[in-house]
């Protein structure tokens, strides 16, 4: 506990020790605090959204000049008794303390960094830096960053009921950059996981230690190809309690290129992921093999074309029963009618075959209009068909939709707006379904607006089915009253009212009604 | 022309697909504004999302630098669209951190949805991270992590997207395994069978039971396998029994292994009655 305290007191200091001040611009303090207050009643059934909720959320951020450069703290707090949100009254979210300057970037805190997304990802509480030469090119960059894999400042001193084992994680990353679009970059990441901690039983997966290495980069040849790749090795356990599961080495292969041509781009995909690879700090889909080309076509200036095909396989290793193949093409056509500048037609069809140790065949097809014109209405309408056949079940469904909507100014700060959108769906042998939702806004002045939402589906089983008929319908109004012109300081109300009817089943339908009155500053 | 040109394609290949990027210049006054930047297209994500604006809602999304499937996550959201009525969507952003110019936005929330191939209402929460890049001035999603808020209806997408510390257990989307065991032959006192996974999951025991039903009672010693079974897989066996006595096996008796099916575990052997050789 006071070791954890220690490192975290550590890594707070690094960010702000042995610099001077700098007489450039003056310390500020800068935030916003967003808070509301939420009833919710439900008649019918009980429900644990119930009862009257609070929630204040505040950032709070505090920066000035430093040494040669700027340095600054910058948080995130919230409180809150809707124990759907935060288990706790009050939670720190976010803390991160910096340091930067023309080469240097240091942090602490919550770290985050994006580097070969094989090797690592996401956000640790710890601490980063990142050194960037001011050169143009031929220049190494650097960026190391290390901490704790936890959600919560709470769970890095507490242990919570169902929180992952502690995974001390990091990465370094060197990128080299020959010139503009031509560079490569190297990663290295670890992950050790604390057994002793957490609650293992509900989080097995998280039970790998291990470290890996990867290689990324793009080259652009000339003006028709680049090619961007990335390849990984780790080695580790997938699971740490037991000898068996050790994930040998692995090999990561994405090669990406792009012949740039006028009026056409195509993008090759080549990736495989070996059957035991670990990521132990990105991510990674193990087992799978794939290889795709996605083709866009700008035939001229009324149709737009894109061509999408990929084929993937599992079993690797040859350790399963049988091979998962899948085939999927796809394509998207968009016409511009030349008579209808604002508008526009996509058509898209797909099939998605799947063979080996498992059968199926999906089937899509779909067609959009849309047109906006400048008298403000709005046009919109769509069919969309799904055909799903597995070896046991055959699902076909029908959507229809369409819009109808107008936006009209009656002053430079006051307009007014509508929007219907209905829709019917049919699922053959199953059940149909007619829906409509209705929005309307008015603007009364630069200060205050306000909405209506009314919302409604209607779903009739067929009779060979055993399920319910039921309906739902939403009812919600809101405003908002912006207390300056700028809208940084306003308080917002919203009354919703919510339906769910099942047939001859009063035990399962209720009525749901919410008031909430949000209040949002900036300072 | 030719510099022009280049310049095009230098700006599109230009940075940060892959790599820790360049970090922003004036970190301070523009951090606030890209952060909101952020929760803005997020929030028109959302929208598009339960307006079901297909186009709208990939136009949000960089087809370039998206880290994973793009193809299956315009597949996924398509089959949210057929398979979801989105009722009602609460989301409270956690926090936003940053390399350089890129976003991490976590976002905890909950879904209420009809979901057409089942008649009740469902109710999700989750804990989500969402990783957005600029590209040419805006923002769009490269990434996603953690609970399924979006796409979660297809399995080749929900295989796609990693895990995050503080995430939700989703017992219900899990892909599990499911157990089941054939026997091959009973010949001379031994029993040669096979267990097969054929569920969506692999599992993660470490160790697979089963059992003899032996005179109409389960009363030999239970057997095990020593290792998992990813789905699809099978694993042959055999164990010593008497044949003349053998009525049925199990796998997994004491009901160690989550299964998406606990009903299909065992297979008679016989009819119970006295067979084989």
């Amino acid at each position: 506990m006071i070791k954890k305290l220690l490192i975290i007191s550590s890594l707070l200091i690094v960010s702000v020790a042995g610099a001077e001040k700098k007489e450039v611009d003056e310390w500020k303090v800068t935030g916003r605090l967003n808070a509301y207050v939420e009833d919710r009643n439900t008649v019918g059934k009980s429900s644990d959204r119930e009862g009257t909720t609070h929630n204040e959320e505040l950032n709070l951020n505090f920066y000035g000049p430093f040494a040669n450069g700027k340095a600054g703290v910058e948080s995130r707090l919230r409180t809150t008794n809707d124990r759907n949100i935060q288990k706790d009254g009050a939670e720190l979210l976010y803390l991160k303390a910096f340091y930067k300057d023309k080469t240097w970037l240091m942090e602490a805190g919550d770290v985050a960094a994006s580097l070969n997304s094989y090797i690592f990802s996401g956000s640790l509480k710890g601490a980063k830096a990142v050194y960037k030469s001011d050169k143009k090119d031929h220049k190494w960059d650097y960026t190391i960053i290390g901490g704790y894999k936890k959600a919560l400042w709470r769970e890095v001193y507490t242990e919570e009921e169902g929180e992952a084992p502690t995974g001390y994680s990091g990465a370094f990353n060197a990128k080299y950059i020959y010139e503009r679009a031509k560079e490569v970059s190297f990663t290295f990441s670890a992950l050790d996981t604390d057994l002793a901690t957490g609650d293992l039983d509900s989080n097995v997966s998280e039970a790998k230690n291990g470290y890996g290495f990867g290689v990324d980069g793009k080259w652009r040849f000339n003006k028709y190809i680049t090619l961007k790749g990335k390849a990984a090795l780790t080695d580790g356990k997938k699971d740490k309690r037991v000898d068996k599961g050790v994930a040998h080495t692995a090999l990561y292969l994405k090669l990406l290129t792009r012949p740039v041509l006028k009026s056409v781009k195509s993008n090759f995909v080549y990736q495989r992921v070996d059957s035991d690879f670990v990521s132990f700090g990105g991510s990674a889909n193990d087992d799978k093999e794939q290889i795709e080309n996605s083709t866009t076509w700008r035939i001229n200036k009324e149709l737009k074309a894109r061509f999408d095909l990929k084929y993937n396989r599992d079993n690797l290793d040859g350790s399963l029963s049988d091979t998962k193949d899948l085939y999927y093409e796809a394509a998207v056509l968009t016409y511009y009618p030349s008579f209808l500048k604002r508008g526009d037609f996509n058509f898209r069809v797909s099939n998605k075959d799947i063979r080996g140790r498992e059968v199926g065949d999906t089937i899509t097809a779909g067609v959009d209009f849309n047109l906006r014109q400048k008298s403000g209405w709005r046009y919109g309408a769509g069919y969309d068909y799904s055909d799903n056949d597995s070896n046991t079940t055959s699902t076909r469904s029908h959507i229809i939709k369409a819009l109808l909507g107008y936006k009209q100014k009656l002053s430079k700060t006051s307009s007014y707006r509508f929007a219907v959108r209905p829709n019917y769906q049919i699922i053959e042998n199953s059940q149909d379904k007619i829906g409509l939702k209705v929005d309307a806004g008015y603007v009364y002045s630069k200060y205050l607006d306000m909405d209506i939402l009314y919302m409604i589906n209607d779903t009739n089983y067929d009779d060979s089915t055993t399920s319910k008929d039921t309906q739902n319908a939403t009812y919600q109004f809101r405003t908002t009253y912006k207390l300056d012109a700028k809208g940084k300081n306003l308080v917002r109300l919203l009354l919703e009212k919510r339906d769910s009817d099942i047939k001859d089943d009063s035990q399962n339908s209720y009525n749901e009604y919410i008031g909430k009155v949000s209040l949002v500053m900036n300072f | 022309m030719l510099k022009k040109l280049l310049l095009v394609i230098v700006f599109l290949f230009g940075t940060l697909l892959f790599g820790a990027g360049e970090y922003d210049k004036d970190i301070v006054v523009k951090n606030q504004s890209r952060n909101d930047k952020v929760k803005t297209v997020f929030r028109e994500m959302m929208n598009a999302y339960e307006e079901e604006d297909l186009n709208k809602f990939f136009s949000y999304v960089s087809e370039d630098r998206f880290l994973q499937d793009y193809m299956t996550f315009y597949e996924a959201i398509e089959q949210d669209i057929r398979t979801y009525d989105i009722l009602s969507v609460d989301t409270w952003v956690n926090k936003i951190t940053d390399d350089g110019v890129k976003r991490f936005l976590y976002v905890q929330w909950e879904k209420r949805y009809l979901a057409t191939n089942n008649d009740e209402e469902i109710t999700k929460r989750g804990y989500s991270r969402f990783l957005f890049d600029e590209v040419n001035g805006k923002y769009k999603l490269i990434e996603l992590a953690g609970n399924h808020f979006w796409g979660g209806s297809l399995p080749e997408w929900r295989e796609e997207v990693p895990k995050i510390a503080g995430q939700v257990e989703e017992k219900s989307e899990a892909l599990l395994p499911d157990l089941t065991v054939e026997i091959v032959s009973c010949i001379s006192g031994n029993l040669s069978f096979k267990i097969k996974n054929i569920g969506e999951g692999a599992t993660t025991s470490g160790v697979i039971e089963y059992n003899t039903k032996e005179n109409g009672s389960y009363t030999g010693q239970v057997g095990t396998y020593d290792d998992d079974l990813e789905a699809g897989e099978e694993v042959s066996l055999s164990r010593n029994v008497g044949c003349n006595y053998l009525n049925a096996l199990k796998v997994d008796p004491n009901n160690l292994i989550e299964e998406s099916n606990e009903a299909n575990n065992e297979v008679a052997y016989g009819g119970g009655v006295v067979t084989g050789p």
